[in-house]
């Protein structure tokens, strides 16, 4: 209260501040546009490790496919090349394999087929994914529908589906999935440094559910997660496993993928983190500058705080939180405003906050004004306090 | 009441520019007494004033305020002493232009914690006592020379300080505001009982103390 009522004395120019607070909004608006492929990567990430949270990232494996060898001329179908790679690797001792295999189900309906990504797990999966529907009795599939998908077909409804032009699969919506749920494991994805081999979060309609037994030869699931027994020497099974896969791939670890993954981010974002870096060099000098200006026409004001018993420290606050002021209004109003101006400029890009742009905008406004508010309480510390009231205001 | 032993104060030490403000001072001030202190430009008033009001302090000396070692306090506990015992009236006011009387009066208690009605009631009665009461809620501004200063020493009286420091005081005003100026802190130092320090260069100013002090070269001249 007592510190409110000295601001109160400080801060006299409201259109100042308010100039300030608008700059400052465009600048946090920017930091968190310019850092969309670095945000997306740990959006990306808290996603999967929400939907993985049974898997251990340093211990479970991701096997990619070399695109090389399945696409080259080697005279093997889809199903065949990794019937071949099951076989191998689960002849190691001590796998667990984890299957899964995406695909476009078509949706007659009438006249109207709806085409929609379909996600079947087999039944390993189940004890780490809880969210995959029971299988059903009667050769009907349940499936668990996306929020997007939810609006066309309801929870109850049977579907008829087409897969690979001539398959008919039934399936019943039998519940819905959360909303931004991180859908696990690509299983055709190669090693691309991407999440998407571990898993990416859809915001289109898509299903999920469980392989069943009686499903033909055309839908049987990949590989795509192997985890050691207990009780295996881990060293030893991992090069076991790297061995059976040279072949037909490679396998790292989830802990690995994210990291090549993150690297592949930075990489391919230079352009980016350019105009981040300029971006910070602009807003270090020019808000720098404002705040050492403000504290600097603050000085006679300070300077009569000071001979009335103020100390310099809670000076050093007053002056922290007058220059913090616009800091936090800019704060406010950015965290409003992104998600707004991100989903205009890049529709693509996941929507939200942007908390890695609105943190590095954060980071950098505290370095502003500790560098300006330093620079010009230096000048004070050095200069006579009753030397102000002989230069004017 | 104050006590100044041996101070010594120099400024950029053991750089070309160094200077000695002060080179051992002595000061006995008692509770009630008007002092004058004058000298030259540069011969280390204005540093005196900063020692005994806080805001700087020296290299060497002793010095004591009712008994309290000040040089022995942290910068915090030094500024609660000048909040509470400190008044300090400058050539130029010292007040904060844009503000009104009042709360240009009321800022010590302010800083203090004291509660806004309290603080109020005090202002008011400084600056009735000192013929302000009927610009209280003027902008300070808006006052002559005269009337700003007064405010400055009404500022002090509603701290209820028991030393005022007042450096030149009424260099910026004219002889009239100058007599009024100087009664007023005869007053406050012969019937509040308050010890109070005039920097000045006027003679006039400096005749009407109870004790004059001449500085020259950081060192007293001359008593008179």
């Amino acid at each position: 209260m007592k510190m409110l009522r000295l601001l109160r004395l400080l801060s006299k120019s409201f259109w100042r501040e308010a100039f300030a607070a608008a700059t400052l909004t465009v600048m946090v608006i920017f930091c968190s546009c310019v850092l969309i492929p670095v945000d997306q990567y740990f959006v990306q990430q808290a996603g999967i490790h929400q939907s993985l949270s049974q898997l251990d990232f340093e211990r479970t494996l991701l096997f990619s496919p070399s695109m090389a060898l399945e696409w080259a001329d080697i005279a093997l179908t889809g199903e065949q090349y990794y019937s071949q790679v099951h076989r191998d690797l689960e002849a190691v001792p001590g796998t667990r394999l984890l299957k899964n295999r995406i695909l476009v189900a078509h949706i007659d309906q009438g006249e109207v087929t709806t085409g929609i990504q379909m996600f079947l797990y087999a039944p390993e999966f189940r004890e780490i994914l809880p969210q995959l529907p029971r299988e059903d009795s009667e050769g009907i599939l349940s499936v668990a529908i996306s929020p997007a998908g939810a609006a066309a077909f309801p929870v109850g409804t049977e579907l008829q589906c087409t897969i690979g032009g001539e398959i008919l699969v039934t399936c019943r919506v039998a519940a819905v999935l959360p909303e931004g749920w991180t859908v696990p494991a690509a299983a055709s994805a190669s090693v691309s440094a991407s999440l998407g081999s571990i898993g990416g979060r859809e915001d289109s309609a898509y299903m999920i559910g469980l392989w069943q037994e009686d499903m033909p030869e055309l839908l049987w699931p990949y590989p795509s997660f192997l985890l050691p027994e207990e009780g295996v020497d881990e060293t030893a099974w991992r090069q076991a496993i790297e061995e059976a896969a040279a072949p037909w791939g490679q396998v790292n670890t989830l802990k690995e993928v994210e990291q090549m993954a993150f690297r592949h981010v930075l990489e391919n974002s230079l352009g980016e983190q350019l105009h981040f870096y300029l971006l910070s060099v602009v807003a270090l000098v020019s808000f720098g500058g404002y705040v050492y200006l403000t504290t600097e026409l603050s000085q006679k004001r300070l300077a009569v705080l000071r001979i009335c018993g103020l100390s310099f420290g809670k000076m050093v606050v007053l002056s922290l939180v007058q220059c913090s002021l616009p800091c936090v209004a800019a704060l406010v109003l950015g965290t409003l405003l992104t998600p707004y101006v991100r989903s205009v400029l890049y529709p693509g890009a996941y929507g939200g906050i942007g908390w890695i742009g609105l943190g590095a905008g954060c980071v950098l406004l505290a370095v502003a004004v500790l560098l300006g508010l330093g620079g010009a309480l230096v000048s004070t510390r050095r200069a006579s306090i009753l030397s102000s009231f002989r230069e004017g205001e | 009441m104050v006590t100044l032993e041996n101070i010594y104060k120099t400024y950029c030490p053991g750089k070309p520019e160094q200077v000695q403000a002060l080179g051992g001072v002595d000061l006995q001030l008692n509770a009630g007494e008007l002092v004058a202190i004058t000298g030259p430009s540069g011969s280390g008033k204005s540093t005196l004033l900063h020692i005994l009001s806080g805001l700087e302090t020296p290299e060497k000396g002793t010095y004591l305020l009712n008994g309290v070692d000040m040089l022995a306090l942290k910068d915090r506990q030094r500024c609660k002493v000048r909040n509470q015992e400190i008044g300090i009236i400058l050539q130029d006011f010292g007040l904060m232009d844009g503000e009104s009387v009042l709360t240009n009066a009321m800022l010590p208690l302010l800083i203090r914690g004291t509660s806004r009605k309290v603080a109020r009631r005090r202002a008011e009665d400084a600056l009735k006592r000192l013929g302000l009461g009927d610009v209280a809620t003027k902008n300070v501004s808006r006052l002559s020379g005269g009337q700003r200063q007064r405010v400055a020493i009404a500022r002090a009286l509603a701290q209820g300080c028991k030393i005022i420091l007042a450096d030149e005081p009424t260099g910026n005003l004219d002889t009239l505001n100058t007599e009024n100026i100087v009664t007023i802190l005869k007053e406050l130092a012969h019937t509040d009982g308050c010890s109070v320090i005039i920097v000045t260069h006027d003679p006039a100013v400096a005749a009407q103390a109870d004790t004059v002090l001449k500085m020259k070269d950081g060192r007293w001249a001359q008593v008179i």
